[in-house]
């Protein structure tokens, strides 16, 4: 599989110290790691939200690291998504409005409307919230509003999602509705790189790196997932988390 | 995706109600203020000059008392080629003790008064209509506008000159005399009645002069004087002319260009500050655009185009309350120089500073949102919301309002005061005393002057006096030409005018010079000066303001002695200037001496009632433009402390939650914020008052300038500045506090027990 993000030997304010991984197209991994060991922060810093100070970030190539910020900006529009532990909506916005929000941005959004707008109702479809459109970000579940979040993070069709802890703010049946879409997106071709806390979210990835430290201390693969073999999964990525003193 | 930018546009401003109707409020004052200021600017300017021009005022024109050889003047100007048309008006001065204006005695008018007919050439009397006034019939007269609501006449009252009679056929506008800062005013009669009233009042005479180029008035002067023509008076030119109509209301204009200018950069700040408000509280929103990939240009765009749309609704009501406001205030105007045709120059003139306003509103917002650039897309990733700033900053700004209200309010006020004051005068070139008694050019003036002066050095109320002569003077000037000026004789110690520069001439070489003939002359202090027919040199000692007798005059200091034994043909005219002792009934005293002084030629004049008949009219305009800058500084406050109020509470809504949870009533809280409030507030109004009397006189000095009165001791009024703006500043802030305080009302207490 061809590498589509490749982390090389980063460091960050003595909470990162020479991470190295790569991700590869089509692939969903999760980060874990308790609280403290720098897994925002790596999110951070790979996604160009923040600066490394040592080591170097590429996406297909292309280095991130020493980019500018409207470059920055231009990269998260088009190439990267985005999905927040606190969904983070525009509260001034219906969910249509939220979902549409980062065509607002390019020209190419602004010029082709119906596009972006088809786009929206499939992806909305798609993760079954179509009914929502008109409703305002205080008017819905939290399940619903963060599958909100994930349309508008794939609404410029990124090739690699980032997600923040996507399911932390949830309940369980709302946890598994998020997990769902991701996985359908997934299915569909999407990278997915996301932060969790969450052992039974992180056995439904390819790949799981155990972070401690700020070192990538292990690294689990479990291939695609299939429904039918989930619970065994679940068992393995939580013995495999204890055996690294989870 | 236009319709979700406007939605989020519409939804901010939804959402933030009170911070976008302030932000209106704040364009919409500015734009009125500045709207208003050039609305009355171009009325003025454009009625003056359209005045001026129907009326053909002349380009120069010299007063005479006494014979005239029309012969010479016409040589005169046959000789001149920049000389188009000219011409000798008569003007029959009057004593005001015979005449009555609808009922009314004009004995205590301090103008001189005359009749006079309509001229053949240029310099026309026109009517309400701005149309010259050509059919007058016998039996009746025209009236200056001015006197219309001094004396409250109107069309077919009578004005009584002695027994007789003339009914009142109109009004009419002097392109020359309209103002009250011109010394006489001309009612306009028939030929037949001229002739007929001739023997009741002493003739003078205008020779007026139409130039092919206003640059060569000073040639012409020059040339006029050589030539030994008539000049037993004042010399005038277009540009004093009109100088003296624009002064009254452009004073208005210029106090309201100052306050605008005030006004909108308080609004700027607050406006600024709303915005940095704004932006804090929307951290997170703003960051997950950045991190969403929404760069600074669209970021900016959304909170730009917010606020353009609220500037655009705040211009539109500012620009529509000017043009309300300018209605009665340039009623006045109307009524002295005629509507100006050119309404549509006007409002695109006011639309176009209204558009200047928004314009900085705009580009102080387009500075402040570069803020956004430190707004990262971390922000966004970070859990808690990031706190607002510290409230400190907010009272600052309620301090700040409430002290530059206090000290805005009272400037026109004290503007006005300083022009209704006795000492005002005196940077005017007049001196301060009591009683002015001036003698006019006639057969024995030295000797009517030498009969006064006698008899007042025989009063006993009388306190002290002066004489002052007027005589005509050639200048030698530096490239060898001569320069005609009138140079006032006497001791100049006694009742001073005040000097912008050094001091009164005390020595027979010294001269003081208006700063007017200072500056054509080219001269400073201690510079000297020849004169014609004296052999020494004399130098300048001290330089004064003066718009009286054409503004270019100076002063030699000379011994009564000296001055006894000057013959009258080299006597101009005589001032008189009279103290009385203290507790002297000052109307009571001029009644008693009246008929003497009348007998001698001379006209007796309080000096009060003179400052009240010159600068009256500026005085009343000044009062209005004082109730709207009060009006619109108070609505300043009262929004910038309502809102940062309601901002504090905000700030404080955890704190306050747990107080109400812990047993404190909503009152209790309140009484707390107006307590604690006090002395914040009384602390920026002392320092506002102390602002406005320390700065005021800056201010006020910077305005009144403009008058060529520099330098002056500006007067405080003091129930104004020291109560009624304290006193309405103090209410209408702890109004615009429990306003805002009503927002505590609605914390509840279970508030405190949530997750902040």
């Amino acid at each position: 599989m061809a590498t589509i993000l490749s982390v090389k030997d980063l460091s960050k304010n003595q909470i990162l110290h020479n991470v190295d991984f790569d991700l590869h197209q089509g692939e969903m991994v999760a980060i874990m790691g308790p609280s403290g060991a720098g897994k925002s922060t790596l999110l951070y810093n790979i996604s160009g939200m923040d600066e490394p100070d040592q080591g170097e970030v590429l996406l297909d190539d292309r280095r991130l690291t020493g980019l500018s910020e409207e470059e920055k900006a231009r990269l998260r529009l088009y190439e990267i998504g985005f999905v927040f532990q606190q969904m983070n909506t525009i509260a001034n916005l219906d969910i249509w409005g939220n979902i549409l929000l980062p065509a607002l941005g390019s020209k190419d959004g602004r010029k082709n409307k119906r596009v972006y707008e088809e786009r929206a109702k499939k992806l909305m479809k798609a993760l079954g919230i179509e009914e929502l459109s008109h409703r305002k970000v205080t008017e819905v579940s939290g399940g619903q509003l963060q599958r909100a979040c994930i349309c508008r993070s794939m609404i410029m069709s990124p090739k690699l999602l980032f997600a923040d802890e996507p399911t932390g703010a949830l309940n369980r049946s709302a946890s598994d509705e998020v997990m769902e879409s991701f996985l359908k997106l997934n299915r569909e071709g999407t990278t997915i790189l996301m932060v969790t806390h969450d052992s039974l979210v992180a056995s439904r990835c390819d790949r799981v790196l155990y972070l401690l430290d700020g070192a990538i201390r292990g690294e689990l693969s479990l291939g695609k997932f299939e429904a039918e073999e989930g619970k065994r999964r679940a068992e393995r990525t939580r013995k495999w988390l204890e055996g690294l003193g989870w | 995706m236009n319709e979700i930018y406007v939605e989020l546009v519409k939804n901010d401003i939804r959402d933030h109600k009170l911070m976008s109707v302030v932000t209106v409020i704040f364009t919409a004052v500015s734009a009125m203020l500045v709207g208003l200021t050039i609305l009355l600017f171009t009325s003025l300017s454009g009625s003056i000059d359209q005045l001026m021009e129907k009326a053909k005022t002349p380009d120069f024109l010299q007063m005479h008392a006494g014979e005239i050889n029309v012969e010479q003047i016409e040589a005169f100007a046959g000789n001149h080629d920049e000389i188009t048309k000219w011409q000798v008006c008569r003007f029959l001065n009057l004593n005001n003790g015979m005449l009555t204006l609808g009922g009314q005695s004009l004995s205590g008018n301090t103008q001189d008064n005359g009749l006079c007919v309509q001229n053949e050439e240029f310099d026309w009397l026109l009517s309400m209509d701005n149309e010259i006034i050509r059919q007058i019939q016998e039996g009746e007269v025209y009236v200056p506008i001015c006197y219309k609501d001094e004396y409250g006449v109107s069309v077919g009252q009578i004005l009584e000159i002695g027994e007789e009679k003339l009914r009142i056929a109109g009004f009419l506008r002097d392109s020359q005399m309209n103002s009250m800062m011109a010394s006489s005013k001309r009612f306009l009669v028939s030929e037949a009645d001229y002739d007929r009233l001739r023997e009741l009042g002493e003739e003078e005479y205008l020779i007026e002069f139409l130039l092919s180029d206003r640059d060569c008035i000073t040639q012409i002067t020059t040339a006029y004087l050589d030539a030994g023509l008539p000049d037993n008076g004042p010399a005038v030119t277009y540009d004093l002319i009109r100088f003296m109509n624009a002064l009254s209301d452009g004073l208005m204009i210029w106090v309201l260009f100052f306050v605008s200018v005030m006004i909108l950069l308080i609004s700027i700040l607050c406006i600024r500050f709303l915005l940095m408000t704004s932006l804090s509280r929307s951290q997170v929103e703003i960051g997950t655009l950045k991190a969403i990939g929404i760069g600074m240009k669209g970021i900016r765009r959304i909170y730009f185009g917010k606020y353009l749309i609220l500037t655009l609704i705040g211009a539109v009501s500012g620009g529509i309350a000017a043009a309300l406001v300018s209605e009665p205030l340039s009623a006045g105007l109307r009524e002295m120089y005629g509507v100006d045709s050119d309404v549509a120059t006007r409002y695109l003139f006011a639309l176009l500073a209204v558009a200047a306003t928004v314009a900085c509103i705009l580009l102080s917002i387009h500075r402040t949102l570069n803020k956004l650039k430190r707004t990262t897309a971390l922000a966004a990733m970070r859990e808690s919301r990031v706190r607002q700033g510290d409230n400190r900053l907010r009272y600052l700004l309620i301090g700040l309002a409430v002290c530059a209200c206090t000290f805005l309010c009272p400037v026109p006020r004290h503007i006005a005061s300083t022009l209704a004051s006795p000492d005002f005068v005196t940077y005017m070139g007049v001196g301060n005393s009591d009683v002015r008694i001036d003698v006019a050019r006639q057969n024995k003036l030295m000797e009517g002057t030498q009969e006064l002066g006698q008899a007042l050095e025989q009063d006993s109320e009388v306190l002290e006096y002066t004489v002052l002569i007027t005589k005509r003077f050639k200048a030698g000037l530096s490239d060898g030409t001569n320069c005609s000026i009138l140079a006032e004789l006497g001791d100049h110690t006694a009742f001073p005018v005040s000097y912008l520069e050094g001091t009164a001439p005390e020595h027979p070489d010294e001269i003081a010079l208006s700063s007017l003939l200072a500056q054509e002359l080219g001269l400073g202090l201690s510079d000297s000066i020849s004169l014609s027919g004296r052999e020494n040199r004399y130098t300048v000692c001290g330089i004064y303001s003066d718009i009286t007798n054409g503004g270019k005059t100076a002063k030699l200091s000379a011994g009564r002695a000296k001055l006894e034994i000057l013959p009258d043909e080299d006597v101009m005219w005589s001032i008189l200037y009279v103290s009385l002792r203290d507790g002297t009934d000052i109307a009571a005293w001029i009644q008693k001496n009246g008929t003497f002084t009348e007998q001698m030629g001379a006209k007796i004049t309080d000096i009060r009632t003179y400052v009240e008949g010159t600068y009256g009219q500026m005085i009343q305009n000044l009062d209005m433009v004082s109730g709207v800058v009060i009006i619109a500084s108070l609505v300043i406050l009262f929004t910038v402390v309502l809102l940062f109020f309601r901002l504090i509470v905000e700030r404080e809504r955890m704190d306050l939650a747990l107080k109400k949870a812990l047993g404190f009533s909503s009152r209790e809280i309140k009484k707390a914020y107006g307590g604690g409030t006090l002395p914040y507030i009384v602390v920026s109004i002392l320092l506002g008052v102390w602002l406005s009397v320390v700065l005021g006189q800056t201010a006020a000095g910077m305005v009144l300038s403009s008058l060529g009165a520099s330098g002056f001791q500006f007067v405080t009024d003091k129930i104004m500045t020291f109560a009624i703006i304290p006193l309405s500043v103090c209410m209408v802030t702890f109004l615009a506090i429990a306003g805002g305080a009503k927002e505590v009302d609605r914390i509840k207490a279970f508030e405190a027990m949530r997750k902040e």
